[in-house]
């Protein structure tokens, strides 16, 4: 949902914030894309509405378009059906829709409670806003809550990170995806960065405030299972998870990117030219093919995100490669510096390895 | 056309100031005469080199004939010889003037006189030429013609007053250039029937042919089965074909006196056809040479290793490739603890070697790494023997070392007088001594120096140039050899020496080279998972220190929503880089170290 009712300070994804009068023909257009789908032998585990601002159209199109997902494929019976939301657009009325059309998990981005990280970042809403939200989501009969937070803001503190965190524990949120801040080339921040209006965040108090929070979360029961994801037993996200275990996925919309039948393609990011309509087919043909060795790199940067790594088995399967042979000198070069481990067939990075995992997976991937 | 009719024969150049429109009215004439029909025209179709239409810059000289009826009903030959527009091959641009008989001096007519138009108009002046003033791109909205034709009055002293107004760009009144050439530019003199007498002002290599010298013939003519020999150093060779460019090689019969054309005699080397010598005849041999031949000597050095070390076969190809076409080029194998194996090569400055590195890198696709630029040093040692230095690594240890002697250079600088302060400042922080200064009239000087080499081939041609707004030229020869207090800043990274970062540099100069160094290795240099001290020092003495802290965080945040293209593009970028690395004991170095610590200032 490329629809936005203001620009984030931070964001550089595709979204509009002056077109929300195409958002029907937008929703012709991406069932027509979903239609032109070959659904034989498929059925769908996961659906995840993000933007943009899903909640900031009329629900009745999501309830169209989820409709039509259920039309064409079968929904599996335990399928994750999410939708990302912000504080501002969250309306009772539209919380009771979106569960009776069978949404069960929120993605609220609320990012922080501190009024002034909340206005750096450009955000609409301010804190009781986001609160107000929470528990309304949670009236609404939804359990499966997530909490968009970030860190590494100008101006933030430490103390204004743990009692974001302090305040979602006790909200009794399931799934905390905690963030730090990228300064994207083309947002607002990163020029009042480079113009020296604001002053970024250097890299040790990043790293203080990531391992602060590391403790808290733990402390409180929410498990890491990916660098910036943390959630109570059982509620992780699927369909983040299908991404990092390279799943194949459908995207749909406007900027979409999918990956199916191994092949990696994209839909246009201009929304005009997407409300002309798109040709699954010609997009895909013309996407990238995932050979071997792109396959490993894959893996390596995907897998190792997540705190149980690497399948070995699932590796060679995957690329004809063994990794630990093919890697052997640099694995043992990795585990001497205490970034990476071990054990039950499977390599993965430790706390310490996470913070520089660029590194880790760069050295690597230089063999594939 | 008959060939070799003196009369009907103009041999001339075009000389201007960098982007007055020289190459783009060499397209013009081209295109006019019929050489080139519109539709094949690449613009600045003599600059072939990629490299030199880019830079705007012509690099080696080419030579075209053009057949021309003047308005006068006669039928003219007339050979435009072009000529590269930079103080690092001054000699050669010296040669190509001497091959003709006239120049046109093109001046913007906005921009007006500036230094190279004044420093090359001289250097014509000085190889007796008749020159044509010519103002072009009087199409534009700033142009003031008139003003530009009393500046060239006042200023250089030439007659404008028929100076043809042109635009090259749209073709306007090109034709009146080509009736210049005609009317003003006098025919070749020269005596046919005396011993042969052949400026070579250019050469290239063909893969089929050999050497070909592109020559002027002065005295005397040539015919295939001729034997000819190079005056220089007596070698001898059978001329296998003969002929111009027109501007593909066309094959003749005979060349005259006052030709321009090549010739072909299956010359294996292309020392053998330097530019500035003089060939002649084996049965009927000219006493004298003509005048101004000299050797070329390569006056700077640096190692060039491939970036990646498998590559050095094709490395050495490469440089052998590019030696064929330049004679100026050496290079010998030589290794580095640091570096591997490469090459120590030797250039006539440093835009020969800008020129080197990049043709290395585009037409042979090849990554290489430079070693800090070097001259030639001689030391004279305790025991009483002298050597030449020009690695810095070979510098014997400084208890072993009498004194050491540095190359010196004779510098002449144009400037308006305006700029003499900032020119002399600068000078005198590159260790110049004043010699002296001389007004060639009332706002011009020239400004007298001698200056050590190694002050000025890094950058020393590029600050006078912005320092003076472009206005200063310069022109240098060398001046034999002057005791300096010399020393050997090494660079130590992680406690070990990088052999291909010492250099060796004046003791003054050391404390803020050094510095400046360690700071910018610190800003290029990757942080790593340890920490990293950066020092440099001479000899035992560390004389600054940075260090580079350990790598804390290095890691993406987040995946974007199900689109990895853009992680894994980055990381093929990554990939590239770390290609280019090179691993100094347990610390990773990229390539452009070593070209970003030579930048200074």
């Amino acid at each position: 949902m490329p629809y936005c009712v203001k620009k984030c300070a931070y964001c550089d994804f595709v979204s509009y914030t002056d077109r929300f009068s195409t958002a029907n023909e937008y929703c012709d257009t991406v069932i027509d894309e979903l239609m032109q789908y070959d659904a034989h032998g498929y059925s769908v585990e996961t659906v995840f509405f993000g933007g943009g601002t899903p909640s900031a159209v009329a629900p009745e199109i999501i309830m169209r378009i989820l409709s039509a997902i259920g039309q064409k494929y079968s929904l599996a019976n335990n399928a994750e059906i999410t939708l990302e939301c912000n504080p501002c657009t969250l309306t009772e009325d539209k919380l009771c829709k979106y569960r009776s059309y069978g949404i069960n998990r929120l993605s609220i981005g609320v990012q922080s409670f501190d009024d002034n990280v909340l206005k750096i970042l450009g955000r609409v809403h301010d804190a009781n806003t986001a609160r107000k939200s929470i528990e309304s989501a949670k009236k609404s009969g939804f359990d499966n809550i997530n909490v968009d937070l970030m860190f590494a803001v100008p101006h933030q503190t430490e103390k204004s990170l743990s009692d974001a965190i302090d305040e979602c524990a006790s909200f009794g949120v399931r799934h905390i995806s905690l963030y730090s801040l990228i300064l994207e080339d083309g947002t607002r921040l990163k020029r009042d960065v480079d113009c020296g209006a604001l002053c970024a965040v250097d890299d040790d108090t990043d790293r203080g405030m990531y391992h602060t929070a590391l403790k808290m979360l733990k402390e409180k029961g929410y498990l890491q299972y990916e660098v910036s994801n943390f959630a109570k037993p059982g509620y992780e996200s699927r369909h983040n998870t299908a991404y990092w275990e390279r799943k194949e996925y459908i995207g749909l919309g406007c900027a979409a990117h999918s990956f199916f039948g191994n092949k990696r393609y994209s839909n246009t990011e201009k929304l005009d030219e997407y409300l002309n309509g798109i040709d699954v087919r010609a997009n895909m043909l013309g996407g990238t093919l995932v050979d071997k060795n792109s396959a490993a790199e894959e893996i390596l940067m995907l897998a190792l995100r997540m705190n149980k790594g690497i399948d070995l088995t699932r590796f060679s399967e995957d690329t004809g490669f063994e990794l630990l042979e093919k890697c052997a000198g640099t694995i043992a070069k990795l585990k001497s510096e205490g970034l990476i481990e071990l054990s039950c067939n499977r390599l993965y990075a430790t706390d310490k390895g996470r913070d520089v995992l660029n590194y880790v997976i760069l050295e690597l991937a230089q063999y594939f | 056309m008959p060939v070799g009719c003196n009369e009907n024969v103009r041999n001339f150049c075009i000389i201007a100031h960098i982007d007055h429109g020289k190459s783009t009215l060499a397209d013009r004439l081209l295109e006019r005469t019929g050489l080139i029909a519109k539709r094949d025209m690449v613009d600045q179709i003599l600059d072939s080199m990629d490299l030199e239409r880019e830079k705007g810059i012509t690099i080696k000289s080419q030579a075209v004939r053009l057949n021309y009826k003047a308005r006068n009903g006669k039928d003219y030959i007339l050979n435009l010889i072009d000529t590269p527009g930079h103080v690092d091959f001054t000699y050669e641009v010296s040669r190509s003037l001497a091959a003709c008989e006239g120049a046109l001096l093109v001046v913007d007519a906005s921009q007006g006189i500036e230094a190279q138009t004044l420093a090359n108009a001289y250097l014509a002046i000085e190889n007796n030429l008749e020159i044509v003033p010519v103002i072009n791109k009087v199409d534009l909205p700033s142009a003031e013609p008139e003003r530009v034709r009393t500046e060239i009055e006042d200023v250089i002293g030439l007659d404008a007053s028929m100076a043809p107004l042109i635009s090259a760009k749209t073709g306007l009144n090109i034709d009146e250039v080509l009736e210049c050439i005609v009317n003003y530019i006098p025919a070749p003199s020269g005596d046919e029937n005396a011993p042969l007498r052949a400026l070579i002002f250019d050469s290239f290599y063909d893969a089929y042919k050999g050497a070909i010298a592109y020559v002027r013939i002065k005295d005397g003519s040539v015919q295939v089965g001729d034997n000819i020999i190079m005056m220089s150093n007596g070698h001898s060779f059978e001329v296998t074909e003969i002929g111009y460019f027109e501007p593909t090689m066309t094959p003749c019969n005979v060349l005259k006196a006052g030709d321009v054309g090549y010739i072909c005699a299956s010359i294996k080397n292309v020392k053998d056809t330097t530019v500035g010598d003089t060939i002649t005849k084996q049965s009927n041999k000219a006493k004298e040479p003509l005048p101004g031949y000299r050797e070329v000597q390569p006056m700077v050095f640096a190692g060039f290793y491939p970036a990646d070390g498998s590559n050095y076969d094709a490395l050495r190809d490469a440089l052998e490739k590019l030696k064929l076409n330049d004679a100026a080029l050496t290079f010998e194998a030589e290794t580095s603890t640091a570096l591997g194996f490469g090459f120590r090569c030797g250039f006539l400055g440093l835009l020969h070697m800008d020129i080197i590195q990049e043709r290395i890198d585009r037409e042979f696709n090849l990554d290489i790494v430079t070693t800090s630029p070097s001259v030639i040093y001689k030391v004279k040692l305790t025991n009483g023997n002298e050597i030449e230095l020009s690695n810095p690594t070979n510098m014997p240890d400084a208890s072993e070392i009498e004194y050491m002697e540095e190359p010196i250079v004779a510098a002449n600088i144009m400037t308006p007088n305006e700029f003499v302060g900032p020119i002399m400042e600068l000078c005198q922080d590159r260790r110049g001594q004043y010699v002296d200064m001389e007004y060639m009239e009332e706002n011009r000087v020239i400004l007298k120096y001698i200056l050590p080499l190694n002050e000025i081939i890094y950058d020393f041609f590029d600050i006078l140039k912005s320092r003076t707004k472009g206005y200063a030229s310069l022109d240098y020869e060398l001046h034999g050899y002057q005791r300096a207090d010399l020393v050997k800043l090494d660079i130590l990274l992680n406690g070990d020496i990088i052999d291909a970062f010492s250099m060796i540099i004046h003791k003054d100069k050391s404390y803020s080279k050094g510095r400046f160094v360690a700071q910018k290795l610190k800003e290029v240099i990757p942080q790593q998972m340890f920490e990293i001290p950066i020092q440099a020092a001479i000899g035992n003495k560390v004389i600054a220190r940075e260090t580079i802290r350990a790598l804390r965080k290095d890691v993406l945040a987040k995946c974007y929503g199900g689109d990895i293209t853009r992680k894994k593009k980055l990381l093929e970028k990554q990939k590239e880089g770390k290609k280019k690395m090179r691993q100094f004991g347990t610390v990773e170095v990229p390539a452009e170290a070593f070209m970003a610590v030579l930048k200074f200032e």
